[in-house]
Order: structure tokens, then C-alpha cells, then sequence
């Protein structure tokens, strides 16, 4: 009984003892990627350019001791044929080894997004990597390194301001809804197109419009612009305090009211052969902004008028963007198909390679109702 | 051979008739009848002694000898003036007016010393002790009898506050060095006819007297067996404080976990015994010891039952989390800075990156340094007199702390985590659970630098195994959560309103369960 | 030593049975019933498994009642006569020492990915075989009370993450019921079935149980709150991530831990708490079938229970070894399911049978040792 405790306290003692501390890598030796870029090698066709960001601690945070730093980050490139090999590149480069477990943002070029399976990219990160979920992906309409390199104004880099912009729920609804690894991995693997949030440089970031990934090679297919993105929005019920102006009929004056989608539904119709959809939304909002000069917004007809006009103005956006989602692009970023799939399933399972084709042309109905109290908080003017 | 004997007392403290071992021999030696060889026999053991005082005294005009011998200022001087020698010499001073023939022993011991007699011997062994205990022997000539007189003179010191444990709303008079004051401050709180005073004379050479008290009627007769039979097998030289007993008795002596209690309050005291327990008070000493003691009892302070249920609630659960934190926050840091930073917000990592930069010893190391550090400077401070030890501990954490970190050897956060840790391992009520927890906490540490959070997870596993297989007297050490015993909740993380403590726990499986209600 | 000292608790039963199914299986039994039912349904299957288990307990519990006070090793001779008695209690005690190998394995594959990458994986395994030892050394008891105190934590954390990642939940996941007919729902059962391996302590808590009549509400309370959980899981994961994405993860219900997201919460990672979770899981797991195993040597032959304690260690760690790579883990993990349909399931409806058939056998209490 002794024995066999010595024995056994002994054995635990010399194992710690031996023990190297294989893992322990202090958090100071640590190189944080918190942000990646992916472009085309310009000039070739197989090659493309990973770009990382890696965090300078000092920059961020002056340490007590030792010298001051006053950049907060700086960027490595590597090109290659295969991502991962490009991105074990990095060890070389780096004094640091790279630590992608905080990558934050990842921003593919367009070149890049129509020529590499996005599909096979998203994979990989999530396998090897322990890239975290929910890093945010973006597409970008010029060079995706340039957006990791403009030095951010509030923020310490620009990898946290491109964060903050996706993540902060705005009032606008031309910026498509974010959208993670982890959502673009879900949809990806049942075989569906997904909107991606698009970001373009002029004079400061802006993330408008979204981007048009297929659902079948997974490469970009196109571009949606605010306006359809707007619709895309509505569609999907992502749109939580955006807001839509309009020219009211009689004065041609400009309205503008708060908006808020209360109810979305999509219902799909199957008869026969045919698949429809209805398009059921309840949208609610107050008026914000009226430059009519007659008008008076306490009065209900004037508020039921604007009703109408609001709900037939979203109607119409909403076909356009359809318009583009069915016919320029044969892509069901709305998840049209989810619908169908929770109602019959063993249709689902038979349509589901064709269900591009069989998207682009199915009648939808969209019907939308918006109410509206009248002002916010003041009455008239 | 029996060591210690004891005496099942109801209101009457007697001393009781010795058994003690012998001094140096294995047999008895008994006393003559006449004085001389009587003091010669006592001189083989006291002769040495210069304080040993032996006071003659001649009766009836100098036709009967007689001595008292007791030790100077051990004994009362005054007392045996008063009621030992004045009485005799008054009445048998002269010849005259005497009844003819010797004083015979009998008539001085109960009509005549007015002092309390508390025992007769014949054996020489009892009287030595007896010398030795503060009381006083009187042999007179021609008897074979030692009276032996209580007279117990030596100065005790007076109370002060409880310092090892201060109370916002309790009582402030604590235990000091005397049993029988100790005892005192115990009945004066309980004044049941139920409380029992056992009395035990432990240590073969200190002979300590140990008294055992309980609620008869309502503590657990087989925890009170056991605890008799545990303190009669002490078989040492010496038991010189309380904190030796609690090593014999103890369950288990190989976990890092206290077993047995104690306490320098008497209301702390006499509230574990309304509980059910049982206190051992040793002579000497103001620490009582209490038994049988679970894990939680150790973090419950008098103070939680002098205020309102909410209060002590809330501040039972400050206390837990305390507790939590100080075993596990310098692990938990070391092992998510080392080895996991992808659990933690990008933000920390950085944060810690920046603060770490520079920072020669890897974060494991750095723990260690600052606790070990934290360790001495707590145990310098005990040592220190009193003005300078708080100073000391304060001012050297501080600045030590401060120069460390702008020297560049420790990070500001490691500073900051051990000072909180530091301060919540303050809180816990008992001073010998806090001790295990800083054992405790090392263990975690390096556990966690080995193998990160595995390490800490596989840490807190194996602690809670040598919690689960712990026992105290027989009770389950983790009760009243494991085994989980809904009654005992009331009183483990919450408090409830005391009208809803309606009995005594469950756990120390007590004869008599209900506190209030119908009185039986 | 092995054998109890005090009595077993209701409470502790039901704790105890929860304790021990919830281990490896919670991990990943979203993938595996979702590759076999390829519905979003597949949650169903989860919640019949779990039905059917009910029932087998409840049998066997019947069964542990008409010999009171002594455990399967030790009435299986009076219900099958000495020699098929003795089969029988070996088997079962392999098929310990393999669930226990098993748990081993999972354990250090998912430390390994997700805490200590380069340490190796006898080390991760002999330093988690070694604690549990320890605190197995003390006998029933100590185990019983230890669950006592992992309960709480592990239910606390757990629903916690359950709701936490109702955000992301979308009921359009999870629909249609019953979209492809019964058939896959009950093909999904079979490979349900596996996780709820490990009720069997019962037949062995039974035998010393303060109120053994309570035995069968206790075994109830603890499958229901094992089976509620066990539906939950992968509702939720099915919920949150498809069926279309779960067939790629590893460990899916760790990748629904990924996929929780509190705007504004400091926490980004909630992976920390689920690790523990799961840690304190797979331990408990291990922990019941160790004594399982040792007290069943312990009780068919004469060793005593601490040197069958350490004599299995190294069959446990040999188990542990087999598999070469995560795909021969995870049909370990099928094996380990099916072997268990055949003792946990079948045997104990068998045993039942013939003990009925022999007719009523009321024994006394066994001696204790």
C-alpha cells in the first residue's frame, strides 16, 4: 500500500519534472495576424498574394519600459500557388510566428475572388488555421492590400477599423449584412450563393453594395449595387432602423421616414412543376424628414398616402433586386431555397443541383405594408 | 497503561484522584507516618527546586509537627496564609483548651482549614504532582496522609480582544491562558444542564489538563466516543498548546486540508457546541479547539449570524468567490497567457502583449517569483512586533511591487493579480484553511504552467478528490454539498432568515435535530 | 475498501447516471446522427434513443430490485448459474476497460487540437488516468460525491452555452419534421443509441442505495435531464449550423460554441468554458466505468479492489493507443456504441427475463466487504 503510493507520487513527480512545457509560447512571442488580404499576382494567372497584418503590441500600448513605437501593426506579403503553403510562408518572414487564432478580417480582391474557389479558401482557414468563426470576409472592388495598408484614422489599425465598420449595427441598409467564416462555410456547404459585404476605397473605406459569391464554382459572379442591396436587405429582414426616402406624388417634395422591418416572410408555392414564391413584409417606421410645405403630417390621409407610396416604392426595389438575383446573376442569395427545403423536403432533395435555373425563373410576388405613427417626436414642419 | 483519566462531571469541577504516571519509577511510594522521613522521601524530588517552600508548623505548643509545601508564587501566598495557616495555628496552636491527644488529620481537614481540600494520598508521586499543579501539600506527623489543598496563585493574563479573529458585531472577550476561566466563558454562555465537562491530563511531563465540553443529549454520542478514544491514545512527552492535540486527533495527516478547527472566541465556541460539536479547551492555551469540523464551516464567521440573512448572504458569496479567486486567478492567468490565447479577446492579448514586452522570465516564472515573494513578506510580517509587521507588509508589497514592475522584471498585471489574490485569501474567516489555500494555489500554479489550461482543469480535479475522500470523525468533509443534503443549504452559500433555521445540520447527525419549535 | 461504507443516495443516483452518459458522445452525436438520417429532423432520433434507454434502465432496475443489495457481478451467477455468470461479468468488465480506453483517447485528441498542441498524447493520458486513479483509490463514495460536485458546474455551463447560442438558431434549420418519413429517424436511432452509454452504473448503485425503492425514480430523473440535453445539443447545433455544415465538422458541437456571438461582450471565446465542460464530462465518464471495471474484478475474482484499480491501468492504456488516426477513433467510438447495444441494452433485458422465469428471488443483503 506505501509502496504503491511512493511509487505513484514519485512517478507524478518525475513526470513534472520532464515535462518541457512543450506548449507554453508566451503571449509576447507571439506574432497576432488580425487581419489578411488576398489578391491576384499581378501578371500571373496562378499565383495570388496573401497579405497579414500583424499586431505590434507596443504600438498599441506603450510598455513601461524600453523603446517607444508608435506604429501599431505592420503588413507582410507572401505569393504563392497554394494558400496554405503561402501562408506557412509567413514563418520565414516574420521573426514571430504567425498566430491567426485573432484573424479578424479577410478581404479578397475581385481578380482574386473570380478566379480562386472561395469555397476551398473558407475551408482551409477553418481547418488548419484555427481561424476563429466568426472573422468577417469581404470583398473588395480595387487591391486588397491598399485597405490594409491606409492608415486608420480613430483606430490603431487598420484591421480594427475595418472591424468596427463591419460589425457596428448602422441605420443604413445599402451596406449588406455581415457576413462571417462561419456563415459563409454554413451556406457554402449545402451549395448556396451567398452576399458577401463589399468594400471599396475612394476617399475613405466604404462598405456598400455586396457581393455575388455562386453557390457552384464559388467565385464571384458580380456586384450589387446600394440600391439592390437596399432590397436584398428588406428581403432578408436584415434591415433594422435603415431608412428610405421618396418624392411624395402630389409635391414631388421629398420624404424621408425611419424604417424598420417588422415581419418578413417568404412562402413558397409549389404546383405541379411550377415554384413560386410570396413575398410577405412588414415594414413600420416614422416620418423624419418632410420637405412638403403643404402637407400636414398629422393629418391621416396625407400618412395613409404615404403609406402607399412607401410600400410601392420598397415593392419596386425589391423586384429590382430580384431582377438582378434572378436574371443577371441566376444566384439565390436570399435563401429562397431554405424555404422550399423546410416545407417539402424530398422536392428539395431532388431540385437542389438545378436550383439555380430553377431560381432565375420562378415567379415571385412581393407584397409590402408599411404603417407609419406620422412624426417622431414634433408635430407639423 | 491509561494516560489520561477522566471524570463524567455535572456542575461540580473536582479534581479528579490522579492516575498519572510516575515520575521516574514504575511503582508507588508511600508516605510514613513520621514527618521527618516524609520529608526526606519528598526531598528526593523537590530538594533541587530552590522555590520549593516548605513552611513548618508546630501545634499544641510544639508537641506536633507538621509542613506545607508548595511552590512560591505557583501557590497563592495569601490564600495559604488566610485559610490554611491561620486556621490551624488558631485552633491548635496552643496546648490549651485542646482536647488531650495528637491532632488527628480528619478534624483539621474538615472542621478546621477552611481552604478547599480536594484530596487525600498516600502515595508520594500525588503529592510531587500535586506541588507541581499550584497546590499545596500539608503533612502532619504521625499520619500517613497528605491533605492536599487547592491554591492556585500564579497571574494569567487579562482578556483582550479575540486578535486572530475580530468581529464587527460580536462579543469581544476571547479565551486566555486559564481552563477553568475558559470554561467559565463557555457556561456563562449555555447554561443548559446538558453541558458536560470531561477532563483529561495529557502529556507525560506537562501533564496539561484538557477539558472536553459538549451538549449531551444533543451531540452525537459515537463522535463523542471516538473523540475519547482518539485523545486517550495520545501517549507524548508534551502537549505544550492546542495545536498539538489537533495533530494527534486529526483524521488525516497527509492533505493539505485542516480537520479540526479552532477558535479564540467563546461565542464561536459555544455556538458549535449549540450545534452539536464538541470543544476541546487546553490549559495554556486561548485556541479551542472544535470538532467535528466540515469544509464549510470554515468559511462561516460568528458575524454571518449577528446580522440580517441578506447581508451575511451576500457577504458568504463574496467570500466564495474569494475563495475561488484565490486559488485560481494567478493559474488561470499564467495558463490562458502561456499556452491559450485564442480564448481570450483580442483586445487582452494585446493588451498583455504590450504589458509583458520586455519581460525577461516567461509568465510561469514570474508568478512564482511574485508569490513566493507575497509569501515571505506575509510571514516577515507576522514576525515583526506588531507597529512595524502591518507596515512592513503593506509598504513592502507596494513598493516591491512598484519597483519590480519599473525595473522591468515582473509585469504590472502579474503585480495586480497577485495583490488581488492576496487580499481574497484574507477574507476567508479561518486562518488554517487560508494557509491550505496558499499551498494549494502554488500547486495550481505550476500545474497550470505545465499544461495550461489541462493543467488547472486536471488540478481542481484531483484537489476535489482529496476533498471528497476526506472524513472528519466519521462525517463526510465535503457535506453539506456532497453528499448534498437539501436541509444543510440553508446555511452553506446563502443564510437563511434565522426563523427558518428550524434545525441543527443534518451532517454531524445529531441526537436531538430541532432548534426551535416545541420544546421536548 | 472498493465497496461502500456509507449509503448511496438517491440524489447521488441520478447525478451519478447524468454524470456517466454525458461524455465523449455529446461531442460529436449531432454529426454522427446527422450523417446517418441526412434530416434536419435528426434531433428526433436523439430524443427516441434516449426513450428506448429509459426503458432498458428501467428493466434493469427492476431486475437489481429483485436481488437486493447486491450488484450485477455478483446475482448474475444466481440469474445464469456460475459459469455463464462468470462469462458474462468478464465481458462486461472488457467492455469497461474499452469505454474507459475510449474516453482516454477522446480526451487527449481534443486537448491535443485545441489546448496543448505539441504535447504529446501519452502524456495528456497518463497524467488523466492517473488523477482519475486517485480518486478512484477512494471507493464509491468519494467517486458518488465527487459528481456531486461536478454536477452543478457542468449543467450550469452547459445550458448556459445552449442559450447563449440561441442567437444564431434558426428555426428554418430545423424544419420539416419528419420531411422524409420515419425510416431515417429510426436508422438515426441506432447510431443515438451509443451516447447513452453508461447508465449501467445502476447496477451497481442499486445494490447499496439508502432507499433502493427510489431506485427507479432516480435512474428516470437522471435519463431524462441526460436525454433533454442530449436533444437539445443537437437541435441547437442542427439549429445553428445546417445539416450541410455539421457533416464537415470534427466536433461539431464545439464549432456551435465557436459560432456564439455576443454583441458587445468582452468574451469573444467561448470555447474556454466549453473545454471545461467537456473535460469535467469525459473525467466522470471515465471515472464511473474505472470503478465499474475494478469493482467487478474485484467482486468475480479474489483481488482485491485497489489491485484490480491498478492492474487494468495499462489495458486501459493500451486501448487508449489503438486507434491511428481521428477516422479509427471515431469508429472505435461506433464500436464502443454497438458493444454496448449488445451488454447495456440486451444482456439486462435477457437477465430479466430468465430471472423472471426462475421466479421470485428475494435474497438477503450481501456481506459487505
Amino acid at each position: 500500500m506505501k509502496a504503491k503510493k511512493i511509487s505513484a507520487f514519485t512517478l507524478i513527480i518525475i513526470m513534472f519534472t520532464c515535462a518541457a512545457c512543450w506548449d507554453r509560447h508566451e503571449v509576447e512571442e507571439l506574432g497576432l495576424v488580425v487581419a489578411m488580404a488576398v489578391d491576384k499576382e499581378s501578371g500571373s494567372d496562378d499565383k495570388f498574394t496573401m497579405t497579414t497584418q500583424f499586431v505590434n503590441p507596443n504600438g498599441v500600448r506603450e510598455p513601461e519600459t524600453g523603446f517607444k513605437d508608435s506604429k501599431a501593426y505592420f503588413n507582410l506579403s507572401r505569393s504563392g500557388e497554394s494558400i496554405f503553403e503561402t501562408l506557412q510562408d509567413f514563418d520565414i518572414v516574420s521573426s514571430r510566428i504567425p498566430n491567426f487564432e485573432h484573424l479578424n478580417i479577410i478581404v479578397i480582391s475581385q481578380e482574386a475572388a473570380k478566379s480562386i474557389d472561395v469555397y476551398r479558401f473558407v475551408h482551409t482557414l477553418l481547418a488548419f488555421w484555427e481561424v476563429p468563426r466568426n472573422a468577417y470576409v469581404l470583398i473588395s472592388e480595387s487591391e486588397a492590400r491598399s485597405l490594409l495598408s491606409r492608415e486608420p484614422e480613430l483606430e490603431h489599425m487598420p484591421a480594427f477599423e475595418i472591424d468596427r465598420m463591419v460589425t457596428t449595427e448602422t441605420g443604413t441598409s445599402k451596406k449588406q449584412f455581415k457576413r462571417s467564416l462561419g456563415d459563409l462555410a454554413k451556406d457554402f456547404a449545402a451549395g448556396s450563393s451567398v452576399a458577401v459585404q463589399k468594400v471599396s476605397f475612394e476617399e475613405s473605406i466604404a462598405l456598400k453594395g455586396a457581393a455575388i459569391i455562386c453557390g457552384k464554382e464559388y467565385k464571384l459572379l458580380g456586384f450589387l449595387d446600394e440600391r439592390e442591396t437596399e432590397g436584398l436587405n428588406w428581403l432578408n429582414g436584415n434591415a433594422v432602423l435603415s431608412s428610405i426616402s421618396i418624392e411624395e406624388k402630389e409635391s414631388g417634395n421629398v420624404i424621408n421616414t425611419t424604417l424598420n422591418i417588422k415581419k418578413h416572410k417568404i412562402e413558397p408555392k409549389i404546383k405541379d412543376d411550377r415554384i413560386s414564391f410570396k413575398v410577405s413584409i412588414i415594414a413600420e417606421g416614422d416620418i423624419t424628414e418632410n420637405w412638403s410645405e403643404t402637407s400636414d403630417v398629422m393629418e391621416s390621409e396625407f400618412l395613409r398616402g404615404i403609406e402607399v407610396q412607401i410600400s410601392d416604392e420598397m415593392e419596386k426595389r425589391i423586384y429590382d433586386t430580384l431582377d438582378a438575383l434572378q436574371k443577371k446573376f441566376k444566384a439565390d442569395v436570399a435563401y429562397f431555397w431554405k424555404t422550399v427545403r423546410s416545407t417539402d423536403f424530398r422536392l428539395w432533395e431532388e431540385i437542389k443541383d438545378d436550383w439555380d435555373d430553377i431560381f432565375s425563373e420562378a415567379d415571385i410576388e412581393v407584397n409590402v405594408d408599411f404603417h407609419t405613427r406620422g412624426f417622431h417626436n414634433r408635430t407639423s414642419r | 497503561m491509561r494516560i489520561g483519566k477522566k471524570e463524567d462531571n455535572g456542575q461540580n469541577d473536582r479534581m479528579p484522584s490522579m492516575a498519572g504516571k510516575e515520575i521516574d519509577s514504575d511503582h508507588d511510594v508511600f508516605l510514613k507516618h513520621s514527618l521527618s522521613s516524609n520529608i526526606k522521601l519528598l526531598n528526593r524530588y523537590v530538594s533541587k527546586d530552590a522555590d520549593v517552600v516548605f513552611r513548618f508548623l508546630k501545634l499544641l505548643d510544639g508537641q506536633q509537627n507538621a509542613v506545607l509545601v508548595y511552590v512560591d508564587n505557583l501557590a497563592d501566598n495569601q490564600s495559604i496564609q488566610q485559610h490554611i495557616i491561620a486556621p490551624i495555628l488558631k485552633e491548635f496552636g496552643k496546648a490549651k483548651g485542646v482536647l488531650p491527644g495528637p491532632v488527628k488529620i480528619d478534624r483539621l481537614k474538615d472542621s478546621v482549614v477552611t481552604a478547599r481540600c480536594v484530596a487525600e494520598t498516600n502515595k508520594l508521586n500525588e503529592c510531587v504532582l500535586e506541588i507541581f499543579k499550584g497546590n499545596t501539600v500539608f503533612i502532619l506527623d504521625g499520619s500517613n496522609r497528605a491533605l492536599i489543598f487547592t491554591t492556585p496563585g500564579w497571574k494569567t493574563r487579562d482578556q483582550d480582544e479575540p486578535l486572530g479573529e475580530p468581529s464587527i458585531r460580536g462579543p469581544r472577550d476571547s479565551f486566555i491562558e486559564s481552563l477553568q476561566e475558559n470554561i467559565v466563558r463557555v457556561r456563562r454562555r449555555i447554561r443548559d444542564s446538558g453541558l458536560t465537562v470531561k477532563k483529561y491530563s495529557l502529556g507525560r511531563r506537562t501533564k496539561t489538563e484538557v477539558a472536553v465540553m459538549y451538549l449531551s443529549g444533543v451531540a452525537n454520542q459515537k463522535i463523542v466516543d471516538e473523540l475519547d478514544h482518539r485523545i486517550t491514545k495520545i501517549d507524548t512527552d508534551s502537549i505544550v498548546a492546542s495545536g498539538y492535540i489537533e495533530q494527534f486527533i486529526e483524521d488525516n495527516i497527509l492533505t493539505v486540508f485542516p480537520q479540526v478547527q479552532y477558535s479564540e472566541r467563546p461565542d464561536k465556541t459555544a455556538a458549535a457546541i449549540l450545534e452539536g460539536r464538541i470543544a476541546i479547551l487546553v490549559d495554556n492555551t486561548p485556541f479551542v479547539l472544535i470538532v467535528p469540523t466540515v469544509f464549510s464551516m470554515f468559511i462561516q464567521a460568528p458575524d454571518d449570524y449577528y446580522d440580517r440573512w441578506i447581508y451575511s448572504t451576500f457577504i458568504r458569496c463574496i467570500r466564495y468567490v474569494a475563495i475561488l479567486i484565490s486559488l485560481f486567478l494567478p493559474a488561470f492567468y499564467v495558463s490562458l497567457i502561456s499556452f491559450h490565447q485564442g480564448l481570450i479577446p483580442t483586445r487582452l492579448v494585446i493588451f498583455a502583449a504590450a504589458t509583458r514586452e520586455g519581460i525577461p522570465f516567461p509568465a510561469l516564472i514570474e508568478a512564482l517569483i511574485m508569490e513566493v515573494t507575497l509569501e515571505i513578506l506575509r510571514e516577515a510580517g507576522v514576525r515583526l512586533p506588531k507597529s512595524i509587521g502591518q507596515a512592513v507588509g503593506i509598504v513592502g508589497g507596494l513598493v516591491i511591487g512598484e519597483a519590480a514592475t519599473n525595473a522591468g522584471i515582473v509585469s504590472p498585471v502579474m503585480v495586480i493579480i497577485v495583490a488581488l489574490t492576496a487580499v481574497s485569501s484574507f477574507s476567508i474567516p479561518q486562518y488554517s484553511i487560508g494557509i491550505s489555500m496558499r499551498i494549494l494555489r502554488f500547486f495550481i500554479i505550476f500545474a497550470a504552467g505545465v499544461f495550461g489550461l489541462y493543467g488547472v482543469v486536471m488540478a481542481f480535479l484531483m484537489v476535489t478528490a482529496n476533498l471528497t475522500k476526506l472524513r472528519s470523525f466519521g462525517l463526510d468533509y465535503m457535506s453539506p454539498l456532497a453528499p448534498f443534503r437539501m436541509g444543510d443549504m440553508k446555511d452553506f452559500l446563502i443564510r437563511l432568515p434565522m426563523p427558518a433555521m428550524k434545525r441543527r445540520p443534518r451532517t454531524l447527525k445529531n441526537r436531538d435535530e430541532k432548534r426551535q419549535g416545541d420544546e421536548d | 475498501m472498493g465497496n461502500h461504507k456509507d449509503t448511496v443516495t438517491s440524489r447521488q443516483v441520478t447525478i451519478a447516471v447524468f454524470s456517466l452518459v454525458i461524455g465523449a458522445g455529446i461531442l460529436t452525436v449531432s454529426r454522427e446522427v446527422v450523417d446517418t438520417v441526412q434530416t434536419p429532423d435528426a434531433w428526433i432520433s436523439v430524443l427516441l434513443a434516449g426513450l428506448l434507454t429509459m426503458i432498458a434502465g428501467a428493466m434493469s432496475v427492476i431486475l437489481c430490485n429483485r436481488y437486493p443489495g447486491r450488484t450485477i457481478f455478483q446475482f448474475s451467477k444466481e440469474v445464469v448459474g456460475p459459469v455463464i455468470g462468470t462469462v458474462a461479468n468478464t465481458i462486461a468488465i472488457l467492455y469497461f476497460i474499452f469505454i474507459a480506453g475510449f474516453e482516454t483517447r477522446i480526451l487527449s485528441e481534443i486537448v491535443s487540437t485545441y489546448l496543448l498542441h505539441r504535447t504529446p498524447e501519452k502524456v495528456l493520458m497518463i497524467t488523466f488516468i492517473w488523477v482519475a486513479t486517485y480518486q478512484a483509490i477512494g471507493g464509491i463514495n468519494p467517486i458518488l460525491k465527487a459528481f456531486e460536485i461536478y454536477f452543478p458546474i457542468v449543467i450550469v455551463l452547459l445550458v448556459g452555452i445552449l442559450l447563449l447560442s440561441m442567437r444564431k438558431f434558426e428555426i428554418i434549420n430545423i424544419l420539416p419534421f419528419f420531411g422524409n418519413g420515419i425510416t431515417p429517424l429510426l436508422k438515426g436511432v441506432g447510431s443515438s443509441l451509443t451516447i447513452y452509454a453508461g447508465y449501467e452504473i445502476i447496477f451497481v448503485t442499486t445494490a447499496w442505495m439508502e432507499k433502493p425503492k427510489d431506485a427507479m425514480k432516480s435512474l428516470f430523473k437522471g435519463l431524462i435531464l441526460t436525454t433533454v440535453i442530449n436533444t437539445a445539443v443537437v437541435l441547437i447545433t442542427i439549429g445553428v449550423m445546417s445539416i450541410d455544415e455539421i457533416k464537415n465538422l470534427a466536433w461539431p458541437t464545439s464549432s456551435l460554441v465557436a459560432e456564439i456571438y455576443l454583441p458587445g461582450g468582452f468574451i469573444e471565446n467561448y470555447k474556454l468554458f466549453f473545454i471545461i465542460i467537456w473535460m469535467i464530462s469525459i473525467y466522470t465518464t471515465f471515472l464511473g466505468v474505472q470503478y465499474l471495471a475494478a469493482v467487478g474484478i474485484s467482486q468475480n475474482f479474489p483481488v482485491k479492489y485497489r489491485n484490480a484499480l491498478f492492474a487494468i491501468l495499462p489495458f486501459i492504456y493500451l486501448v487508449a493507443l489503438v486507434p491511428h488516426d481521428l477516422g479509427e477513433v471515431f469508429i472505435m467510438g461506433s464500436a464502443v456504441g454497438y458493444t454496448w447495444l449488445g451488454i447495456g441494452l440486451v444482456v439486462p433485458m435477457l437477465f430479466l427475463v430468465i430471472s423472471l422465469i426462475r421466479g421470485n428471488k428475494k435474497g438477503g443483503r450481501a456481506k459487505q466487504k
